[in-house]
């Protein structure tokens, strides 16, 4: 199969915004230069739900995500509206593996503001594509990086995600460059 | 940053692991505390998450034990359980900081951020201690005590000119270091150092060895053959315990230091030399000068200067360093990663009285190194176990007290001489020596 006919696969769990899932699956492929492709929504898996946390724990979607997409897809992203976790943390935008092939992240707390109110599409669309980029450079094995004005520095608070450009520095570039070579994508 | 998550959840050592890794730092997980402790044996880290509620050995207790050893890694305590008391324990017992899992993303993020600042703090100070360590340095002397600042000083002092030095000092204290670092120091230092132990020679050969001899000048003298004198011209002559130079011999080294001229055996005609001489004995040459067994003019000829060699008993807060400078050299030399000294093998050695001094040291630790298995020397290792080990100070000349330990030594060691050599510090020969000085027999099985 060729490089170009790779795709990053966009995968809807549970009911997602359309819209949202559109940015997403754009913003994917300007960055990565990789086709992407939205998918039919999945439900998400029950044994991801933990009652008593009243979240849901990314390693089990993770999981789940590895069992979809069709075969050339390269990369999966799955898009929820749920509130994730992992179990260390109180709660996570999103979560990827480094080197893995699934990432899956939530809009729950990218759609609200400071006060927990819904905040405009535009700002959702922006937060949406920028953690989906740094979520999907992870599974690209890039870490976080020292430089705080690239997408892929760490963001745990909103403010944080806003205040950041899309932007991937040169040595992010760099890096992501040499994991297209190993995977053949260059 | 080299990480390690100690915690009994397996999907909460992952994860964190996990999240640690996309921010680049090398992490290592350990299922319980002595999993934990067994990695710390083999390698080096900088910060340990630790869980508190642990089955075993409970994260408190791991956290006292790492602090013992290794003082420098930064623990923090991370519970599901925790309560105002634990945490308040933790502190006390040195750890950093105390989070409560789960944590809010940002508190752990600003936490790392904190950990990489005092990991920055601990690599300063380590760095500082060194460079402090640095002046307890002198050429290839190590002390940090007043007693070797002042060697230092003293020596720095003497060094450039001319003047004749006696070095005076037990058995092992580094005289020849000071007598190198003199020659180092001087302006001959570009000449040789020619070194003569005056204990290891016959007269005769003592003889041949310092003037050299000609072809035939006796039987066996096939060749020619230059003398120490000769080949320190230019530079300096060392002549290592000189105490047991002969009054013969005496008076011929008296005219070449009075005249500047000598000859070699059988050859009559006198050749000029020019040398600097610094001499060292671990006897009482005031005593022998008193008795008549050394002679005066040759004395004052050579102790124009005294430098005095504190015993390692006298300066026992260099013990320290001197340790690790030996674990150093010894771990690098036959390729051990023993990087540390645990703190019952240090009070042992602190305890200890050292008659052979440092030399006896750098046994013990050289030792301690070939047979240590474990990152830190532990007491087991040292070879001490069934040698009573002298607290007190012993009264009596330095002569008896030498003799007690020889023979209290030789006891332990089942008069084994190879291994009491060893631990004296001391080679064969000059235990067989001491032996027969002091008239020790062994006791009939």
């Amino acid at each position: 199969m060729r490089s170009e006919d790779k795709i990053i696969a966009v995968q809807p769990l549970g009911d997602v915004r359309a819209d949202v899932l559109e940015v997403i699956a754009a913003n994917l492929q300007a960055f990565f230069q990789i086709r992407t492709k939205v998918f039919p929504d999945q439900p998400i898996p029950d044994g991801a739900y933990n009652a008593h946390r009243g979240q849901y724990n990314c390693y089990p979607v993770l999981q789940f995500l590895g069992t979809l997409g069709p075969d050339h897809a390269i990369k999966i992203i799955g898009v929820t509206e749920v509130d994730l976790f992992i179990p260390i943390l109180t709660y996570v935008f999103g979560e990827a593996e480094l080197g893995g092939n699934a990432t899956v992240i939530s809009t729950y707390r990218l759609a609200r503001g400071k006060d927990w109110e819904p905040v405009p599409s535009r700002r959702l669309f922006e937060r949406a594509a920028k953690i989906a980029v740094h979520e999907m450079a992870h599974t690209f094995r890039l870490p976080h990086c020292k430089e705080d004005r690239c997408i892929m520095s760490s963001f745990p608070v909103l403010s944080h995600i806003d205040e950041k450009p899309i932007y991937f520095c040169r040595y992010c570039i760099t890096f992501l460059k040499d994991e297209y070579e190993k995977l053949g994508l260059a | 940053m080299n990480i390690m998550v100690v915690d009994d959840e397996l999907i909460i050592r992952e994860s964190l692991k996990g999240w640690l890794e996309k921010f680049g730092y090398g992490v290592h997980t350990a299922e319980d505390a002595l999993d934990a402790l067994e990695k710390l044996e083999r390698e080096s880290y900088d910060v340990l998450l630790v869980d508190i509620k642990m089955p075993g050995m409970d994260g408190i207790e791991l956290l006292k034990k790492v602090k013992e050893d290794q003082p420098d890694v930064i623990v923090v305590m991370i519970t599901a359980h925790g309560s105002i008391e634990s945490a308040i324990e933790a502190m006390k017992s040195g750890a950093r900081d105390y989070l409560m899992k789960p944590f809010d993303p940002e508190d752990l993020e600003l936490l790392i951020e904190k950990l990489v600042q005092t990991k920055r703090l601990v690599d300063q100070n380590k760095w500082l201690r060194e460079s402090y360590e640095g002046k307890s340095r002198f050429q290839d002397l190590i002390g940090q005590s007043e007693a070797m600042q002042e060697l230092f000083q003293l020596i720095q002092d003497v060094a450039p000119n001319d003047t004749p030095v006696l070095i005076v000092g037990e058995t092992g204290t580094g005289k020849e270091l000071v007598a190198k670092a003199l020659h180092a120091l001087s302006p001959r230092r570009y000449a040789p150092f020619v070194a003569v132990n005056c204990g290891a020679f016959t007269e005769t050969l003592l003889e041949s060895t310092l003037f050299g001899h000609e072809k035939g000048a006796f039987t066996g003298a096939y060749h020619m053959q230059k003398g120490r004198v000769e080949m320190a011209n230019g530079g300096t002559l060392f002549l290592d315990e000189v105490g047991e130079i002969s009054p013969k011999m005496q008076v011929d080294l008296l005219r070449v230091l009075e005249e500047k001229k000598f000859h070699r055996l059988g050859n009559p005609k006198p050749m000029t030399v020019d040398f600097r001489l610094v001499s060292a004995t671990h006897s009482d040459i005031e005593k022998a000068v008193l008795d008549r067994a050394f002679r005066q003019d040759f004395y004052y000829r050579i102790n124009v200067i005294t430098i005095a060699v504190p015993p390692l008993r006298e300066r026992k807060e260099d013990m320290e360093l001197l340790a690790y400078h030996f674990l150093g050299r010894y771990s690098q030399e036959l390729n051990k990663n023993i990087t540390g000294i645990s703190k019952e093998a240090m009070d042992i050695l602190t305890s200890y009285d050292w008659p052979g001094n440092v030399r006896e040291l750098e046994n013990v630790i050289e030792r301690s190194v070939v047979i240590g298995k474990k990152r830190k020397i532990a007491p087991e290792d040292l070879p001490f176990q069934d040698v009573r080990i002298p607290r007190k100070p012993v009264a009596g000349s330095l002569e008896k007290v030498e003799k007690d330990h020889i023979s209290e030594m030789l006891r332990a060691c089942g008069w084994n001489i190879a291994r009491t050599a060893g631990l004296l510090g001391i080679n064969r020969t000059t235990l067989y020596k001491k032996i027969k000085k002091y008239g020790l027999k062994q006791p009939a099985s």
